[in-house]
């Protein structure tokens, strides 16, 4: 775009945004967005910021400057944004007695301006080869990753974005990851994999930004420049030095063009389709298979849970002083298995409760970097009128009351509530999702536990068929994500609580670090 | 691999959530996205009274629509669609209350734009951040007095002293100074 046009720009679209221009204008307005795509790129920029002023709680609080009267207006329209949000949400909710699912945003906007928010997660290391190393580590599958700088030395890496696309590195590289659609790439390989679904996410390279569309392309950084090969789809590039300007180019599929280290060189060169077609899968995993460190298949002596000694990594025998839950079989893993069954099925009330529960040997550490999978089979019958009808699996540490437990938030829950509910709690912050499920069907929920010695908490679980998650792999999708929360908990205890007034039935249940892990049967082991 | 849905017992069951009314979700994503359908509403229709109707509309119809809704997928593309056209039908149905009235051709072309656009508006977003807090405390109150207190330009004017056409000069000058902030801020970022 001339710098005339922006200076015109500027001048009309100021007077757009402030309702003042004139039928000649208009026309002057749509003739220059019909004819210009650099001048359509520069209207949205431009309206977005203006739409982003009138609601400055779309904009971050949390390290605001100025105290005052910037902090104070920040506050305010925080809260009146929020509080619209909040009658949307009564009003769409309003009549149906339905409760929203996460935390009170009123509370949460009331926080925001005293506490600095956790960082979100925006990413996840999806395969990795053997001998990959990221920040000087070794690197796990399943790995969630904060905004920030990362360094390959060896191996390859796959990163998905929270969006759906797949960035597969190889070999060293240095990378930065900016938000769910941003990223930059000082140097390295790396593949580009999106599709109409996926988000796009825009990549900026020491001379280049690149943007997808509907795309799979490669790009070198190397010293000397870069060179680009699209495989599908599209790719808009701008250069850096002329990105203030706007310019850019659209290279499509089966193209390739090498950008020389001096600003304005560019050439053709021949698509290096192996390059492109490094897959993306082929980089799977190297994370080894190993097994679960917590099993319980509560196979033993008896049928009562009190004093059942079953599994393996245990401290203790089942310890349960509240209700009845009895062994049965068959169970919730085939022949030969066996369940421990909740049957308040006739009862009165106060037989509706039941609690069992149990300390293991390595406990979670969520003050340390770790990834944990929590595996457990469920089988529900029918909810009784209003029942709570309530399954939940509870980590936590051994030995404090409820009252210290509920003050220090100590405890990670899984629960499966009513016919239609699935929720996570770590520590204060509850997510609950509506997730119908069928009576009578048994049920896989794994969670999967991302610990960070100085990243949040996060709990991710997944919710399946049971019949699926033998051949199952990690999922790029989970059923309920809960918020990010800092926490330093260390959990050494299992519990499983009952609060219904028919029957519940908990399968095996394993704790493992790698999604394989849990995902076994208990007795091929 | 993202998960089949198809016709397995899991399939069926997260089609069967849609089909009951998830409301739950449906408030979930309504909330975290509500400012980001404003924002590309107004996009299209920049003004912020006709802005505030359609998204009210949007909300509707996203609501009677959402067990059509794949939960594997992205919510904002799927919102966005109707975002658009709810106002494609509000141009056709009454007469905005401003004079910027776009042809349904170029407004198809911005939506393609912002939609190429939303990583880099997702930047500038918190770019603008950055760049109001740089702003002198007379701007400050300007943008204060347009965007949060949401003054009429009159009453602006009388406060500031000013006529209206130096407020709106001014008010020019400040949107300026913030869109060129931005834009250095976005590609300082890009390089570090």
């Amino acid at each position: 775009m001339k710098p005339l046009d922006r200076q015109g720009l500027y001048a009309l679209l100021s007077a757009a945004v402030d309702g003042r221009l004139s039928e000649p204008e208009v026309a002057e307005l749509v003739r220059l967005l019909e004819s210009d795509e650099d001048a359509r790129r520069f209207y949205v920029r431009y309206l977005d910021m203006s739409a982003a002023l009138a609601n400055a709680a779309e904009l971050p609080v949390a390290t605001r400057r100025r105290s005052m009267p910037w902090a104070a207006l920040g506050v305010s329209l925080v809260a009146a944004s929020v509080l619209a949000a909040s009658i949307l949400v009564f009003w769409m909710t309003a009549g149906t007695g339905q409760v929203g699912g996460k935390r009170d945003p009123v509370s949460l906007a009331g926080d925001a301006d005293h506490v600095r928010l956790p960082p979100e997660y925006v990413a996840t290391i999806v395969a990795a080869s053997r001998d990959t190393v990221l920040n000087g580590q070794s690197v796990s599958v399943g790995t969630r990753l904060l905004p920030g700088s990362y360094d390959t030395t060896a191996g390859t890496v796959t990163v998905q974005f929270d969006g759906g696309a797949r960035v597969f590195f190889d070999g060293p590289a240095s990378f930065t990851l900016r938000s769910r659609r941003a990223m930059s790439v000082q140097r390295g390989t790396f593949v580009f994999r999106g599709d109409r679904f996926s988000e796009s996410i825009r990549i900026v390279t020491p001379h280049s930004v690149f943007k997808n569309i509907g795309t799979r392309y490669a790009v070198v950084v190397d010293a000397h420049g870069e060179e680009l090969h699209v495989a599908e789809g599209a790719v808009r590039r701008t250069a850096v030095a002329s990105s203030r300007s706007g310019r850019e180019e659209l290279i499509a599929a089966g193209a390739g063009m090498r950008y020389g280290a001096a600003a304005g060189t560019r050439q053709s060169i021949p698509l290096d389709a192996a390059l492109v077609a490094r897959s993306l899968e082929t980089a799977s995993s190297g994370s080894p298979g190993n097994v679960p460190f917590v099993v319980d298949d509560f196979q033993g002596e008896g049928h009562e849970i009190a004093k059942l000694e079953s599994g393996s990594g245990w401290n203790e025998p089942w310890r349960s002083r509240r209700g009845a839950m009895h062994v049965v079989s068959p169970g919730l893993a085939g022949v030969g298995s066996v369940a421990l069954r909740h049957d308040a099925t006739g009862r009165p009330p106060a037989g509706h409760r039941s609690a069992a529960h149990r300390q293991f040997k390595e406990p979670i550490d969520l003050s340390r970097d770790g990834i944990y999978y929590l595996r457990f089979f469920v089988r529900r019958g029918p909810q009784a009128g209003s029942d709570e009808h309530q399954a939940m699996v509870v980590l936590r540490a051994r030995g404090l009351s409820t009252e210290e437990e509920l003050e220090q938030g100590a405890l990670i829950q899984v629960a499966l509530r009513r016919n239609d509910l699935a929720m996570v709690r770590v520590a204060d912050s509850l997510t609950r999702v509506s997730l119908p499920q069928t009576p009578g069907e048994t049920y896989a929920v794994v969670a999967k536990i991302v610990s960070g010695s100085t990243n949040p908490e996060q709990v991710l679980v997944r919710l399946m068929s049971a019949d699926r998650l033998a051949d199952s792999e990690e999922p790029t999708e989970w059923s309920v994500v809960s918020e990010s929360v800092p926490t330093d908990m260390l959990l050494d205890q299992l519990s499983l609580e009952c609060v219904s007034a028919t029957w519940i039935e908990f399968g095996d249940i394993c704790i493992g670090s790698t999604w394989d892990s849990v995902t076994k049967p208990v007795r091929e082991r | 691999m993202p998960w089949p849905l198809g016709n397995s017992v899991e399939g069926a069951f997260f089609v069967s959530q849609f089909n009951d009314g998830n409301q739950e979700l449906f408030v979930t994503l309504i909330t975290a996205n509500y400012d980001h359908l404003r924002r590309y509403i107004y996009t299209l229709l920049p003004h912020e009274e006709d802005t505030k109707d359609v998204l009210q509309e949007v909300c509707i119809a996203i609501s009677q629509k959402f067990d059509q809704y794949d939960p594997t997928r992205p919510f904002l593309p799927w919102a966005c669609r109707f975002a658009y056209l709810k106002v494609l039908k509000f141009l056709e149905q009454q007469r905005p209350r401003r004079m910027v009235r776009l042809p349904t051709e170029l407004l198809e072309l911005l939506a393609k734009t912002r939609e190429e656009e939303e990583p880099i508006l997702a930047e500038r977003l918190v770019a603008l951040r950055k760049c109001l807090e740089k702003l002198s405390d007379s701007d400050h109150k300007l943008i204060q007095a347009r965007y949060i207190d949401r003054v009429p330009t009159e009453q602006i004017a009388s406060r500031f002293a000013q006529s209206r056409r130096t407020l709106f000069r001014n008010l020019e000058r400040v949107r300026r100074l913030l869109f060129e902030c931005i834009d250095r801020s976005v590609m300082l970022e890009g390089h570090l």
